[in-house]
C-alpha cells in the first residue's frame, strides 16, 4: 500500500510546485507592473484583481500598497489558488522608492 | 515466488524514484521562490536607502529589511565584504565595493537578500542629474518650423552634429510641434497629449501622460539690484545710442528702452518696468526684468548671460543675424522666440501656464546649469585734477557785479554719478551743490549765511541761491567739457583680460545656480541597477 501511495504523492507533489512556480510568477509580474508606474500614481490602499486560470487552476490576486513615508512604498501582491485538497497561499513584497527610472 | 519478488522490487524502485522526483520538484520550486524573494528584499534595502537619501543625501547608515522568511541589508561600513559607498558631496570619483569607481555626485548601493539559505545581490548607482530640459513650459509648448533642440557637453561643440547629445523638451500642458525644418535630438515630455507634425525629425521618446516636469520657481525681484556697491541708476528711459553696461545698473521707468542695442560687460541691470532693446543684447551679463521684455535683432551673447522677466519675454532675431544667448532665459509670462540661438536653458514658469512659442530658434542645453561670472564694481568717473575726495571742486569765474572784475566762486559738487551713454557723460539730473566762497589768500568759507559774505562782493540783489542758480549750469557745461576727455567705464588701458581691474575697484561674482532651486529628490536619478 505504501508503495502504491508513491505514485499519486508524487504527481500531486509535482502539481503542487507547479502551481507554486505559477503563483509566485503572477505575482512577481504585478509587482514589477506597480513598479514601473510613475511613483505618485501608486495610490495606497487594497484592491483585488481579476483571477487568472492556468491549466485548469484558479488564481485570485490581490494587491496592497502601504506607504512607509512620503519617498517609499510598500507593495504585497498574494496570490491564492485551491488544489483537490486544501487552499494555498503566496506572497511577494517589494519596496519601490521615490525614483525616476 | 522469485518472479513476484522481482515485480515487487521494481514497484519498489519506482515508487522511490518517483518520490525522489517529487522531492526534487518541491524543492526546485521552493528554492526559486526563495531565489525571487531574496532578490526583492535585496531590492527593498536598496530602495529604502535611497528613500533616506533624497531626504538626506549624507545618509550612511545600515539599512536592514524584513519580509516573512527573507531579510535583506545594506551597510556603508567599509569593513564589511559587501558595503555601499555615498560619494553624493564629492567633486570627484571614490573607490566603491569590488572596485567599483564610484562617480562624483553619486552613490553606490550594494544590497543583499537572504531567503531560505538562497542569497541574492543587487547594486545601484544613483547620481545627482543636473537639469534635463533645454527647454521647459508650464503650459504648452508649440512650433511651426524651424525649432532644433539637442545638448553638447561643451559649447565650444555648438556647431559640430556628431558632438550632439540629447536635450529634453518638457510641458505640463500639452507639445505641438509642426511645420518644417523641426529637429529633435532628445525625449519630448508632457503631462498631456504631444503632437509631432509628419515633417519633424525626432531622435527620442516621446512621452505624453508624463509626470509634471519639475520647474524652478526663481524670485526675480530677488535680483534687484538696489544697494548694490556701485549701482548706477540710469537717469533716462530711452537710449539713443548703444550702451555698454559694467557693474550694477538699475531703472525705473514705464519702458526702458535701449534703440541701438544694449552691450553688457559683465553687467547687471535691473528693470523695474518694461524693457525693449532695438539691436540685441550682447556680452556677458545679466538683465532682470519686472515687466515685459521685447528685444529685436541680431547680436551674439558671449559668455554667460541671464535674461529674467517677471513679464511675457519675446525675442526676435533676424533671419540674417540671429540673436544668440548662452545661459539662462526665464519669465513668469509667456515666450516668443524667432531667430534664436541658446546655449543654455529656456524656462517659461507662470503659475496660471506659459505658452513657449519656438520657430527657427536653436536650442542647445549645455552642462552649465546657470549662470557665474565676476561684477566689477568700479568708481564714479574720476573727478578733475585738484578735486576733494568728497566731490568735484570747480572754479568757475564769476563777475564781481560791483566791480565788473573776476572773482574766483567755486561750487563744491556733493559726489554724483556720472553715466557715459557711448558717447558723452550724462549727469543724473540735478545733483546737489553748495557754493564756496573762495577768497584770494583766505580760507574757503561756505555759503552759510550769505549775508555774511555778500557784502565781500557787494552784489546788487542776488542772493546765495540766486548764484548758484546762476553757476550751476555753468559748472555743468564745465564740467562736461572736463570730462570730455575721460574715457568711458570699463578695464583700464593697457589692462589685460583676466588682470587686476582698475585701481580703486572690487569684483563680486553674480551667480544663478538652477540646481538651488530644484529638489534633491527631483534631481537624483538611477545610472545603474542590475543583479550582481
Amino acid at each position: 500500500m505504501m508503495v502504491f501511495n508513491l505514485f499519486p504523492s508524487s504527481s500531486l507533489a509535482v502539481h503542487r510546485s507547479k502551481q507554486e512556480l505559477q503563483a509566485a510568477s503572477l505575482a512577481q509580474a504585478r509587482l514589477e507592473e506597480l513598479r514601473s508606474q510613475p511613483f505618485p500614481r501608486l495610490t495606497p490602499g487594497a484592491s483585488p484583481l481579476p483571477a487568472v486560470e492556468v491549466d485548469g487552476v484558479k488564481y485570485g490576486r490581490r494587491q496592497e500598497i502601504a506607504r512607509k513615508n512620503d519617498r517609499l512604498l510598500d507593495l504585497k501582491v498574494t496570490v491564492d489558488w485551491t488544489d483537490a485538497r486544501r487552499t494555498h497561499t503566496l506572497t511577494q513584497e517589494a519596496y519601490v522608492a521615490r525614483l525616476p527610472r | 515466488m522469485a518472479t513476484a519478488l522481482v515485480v515487487v522490487a521494481l514497484l519498489l524502485a519506482l515508487g522511490f524514484t518517483a518520490a525522489g522526483v517529487s522531492t526534487s520538484s518541491l524543492n526546485l520550486a521552493s528554492r526559486a521562490v526563495n531565489a525571487q524573494t531574496a532578490r526583492n528584499v535585496a531590492e527593498a534595502a536598496i530602495s529604502e536607502a535611497a528613500a533616506e537619501l533624497l531626504k538626506t543625501p549624507t545618509f550612511a547608515q545600515n539599512v536592514t529589511v524584513r519580509f516573512p522568511g527573507a531579510t535583506g541589508n545594506l551597510t556603508f561600513d567599509r569593513n564589511e565584504r559587501l558595503f555601499s559607498t555615498n560619494n553624493l558631496d564629492s567633486d570627484s570619483s571614490a573607490p566603491g565595493c569590488g572596485g567599483t569607481v564610484v562617480p562624483a555626485q553619486a552613490v553606490h548601493l550594494l544590497g543583499v537578500g537572504e531567503c531560505g539559505g538562497v542569497e541574492h545581490r543587487l547594486e545601484a548607482i544613483l547620481f545627482l542629474s543636473r537639469y534635463p530640459f533645454a527647454v521647459a513650459s508650464s503650459g504648452p509648448v508649440v512650433s511651426q518650423g524651424g525649432l532644433q533642440v539637442a545638448a553638447v557637453d561643451d559649447p565650444a561643440d555648438a556647431e559640430v552634429l556628431e558632438d550632439r547629445r540629447p536635450g529634453a523638451v518638457g510641458s505640463n500642458a500639452e507639445i505641438d510641434l509642426s511645420g518644417p525644418g523641426i529637429d529633435i535630438l532628445g525625449d519630448v515630455q508632457a503631462v498631456g497629449a504631444v503632437r509631432l507634425g509628419p515633417g519633424v525629425k525626432h531622435e527620442g521618446e516621446a512621452r505624453p501622460g508624463s509626470d509634471p516636469v519639475v520647474l524652478p520657481r526663481i524670485e526675480v525681484t530677488r535680483y534687484d539690484t538696489a544697494g548694490k556697491p556701485g549701482v548706477v541708476e540710469l537717469s533716462q528711459a530711452t537710449f539713443a545710442e548703444p550702451l555698454t553696461l559694467t557693474g550694477y545698473s538699475r531703472c525705473a521707468a514705464e519702458t526702458l528702452k535701449f534703440e541701438r542695442g544694449l552691450a553688457l560687460a559683465n553687467g547687471v541691470l535691473y528693470v523695474e518696468g518694461n524693457l525693449e532693446v532695438q539691436g540685441g543684447i550682447s556680452g556677458t551679463g545679466a538683465v532682470i526684468v519686472t515687466g515685459t521684455t521685447r528685444v529685436e535683432g541680431g547680436a551674439a551673447a558671449a559668455g554667460q548671460t541671464a535674461l529674467l522677466s517677471k513679464g511675457d519675454v519675446t525675442l526676435r532675431g533676424l533671419p540674417g543675424a540671429y540673436q544668440a544667448f548662452q545661459g539662462l532665459i526665464y519669465t513668469e509670462g509667456n515666450l516668443d522666440s524667432r531667430y534664436l540661438k541658446l546655449n543654455g536653458i529656456f524656462l517659461a514658469n507662470n503659475a496660471g501656464g506659459s505658452t513657449v512659442r519656438l520657430d527657427d530658434t536653436r536650442l542647445l542645453k549645455t552642462p552649465i546649469d546657470g549662470v557665474d561670472f565676476p561684477v566689477t564694481v568700479t568708481p564714479a568717473a574720476s573727478p578733475p585734477p585738484g578735486a576733494t575726495a568728497e566731490g568735484s571742486l570747480l572754479d568757475v569765474v564769476m563777475s564781481d557785479p560791483t566791480t565788473g572784475g573776476p572773482v574766483v566762486a567755486s561750487l563744491l559738487l556733493d559726489r554724483t554719478r556720472l553715466v557715459w551713454d557711448g558717447s558723452a557723460w550724462q549727469l543724473p539730473a540735478p545733483p546737489t551743490a553748495a557754493l564756496v566762497w573762495v577768497i584770494p589768500s583766505g580760507p574757503t568759507i561756505p555759503v552759510v549765511d550769505g549775508d555774511e559774505l555778500m557784502p565781500y562782493l557787494k552784489p546788487r540783489g542776488a542772493t546765495p541761491k540766486g548764484l548758484l542758480a546762476l553757476a550751476l549750469p555753468t559748472v555743468l557745461d564745465r564740467l562736461r567739457l572736463i570730462l570730455k576727455d575721460v574715457p568711458p567705464p570699463g578695464p583700464s588701458p593697457g589692462a589685460q583680460p583676466g588682470g587686476s581691474p582698475p585701481p580703486g575697484s572690487s569684483s563680486e561674482r553674480w551667480t544663478l545656480d538652477l540646481s538651488k532651486f530644484i529638489l534633491q529628490q527631483d534631481r537624483m536619478r538611477v545610472l545603474l541597477w542590475r543583479d550582481v
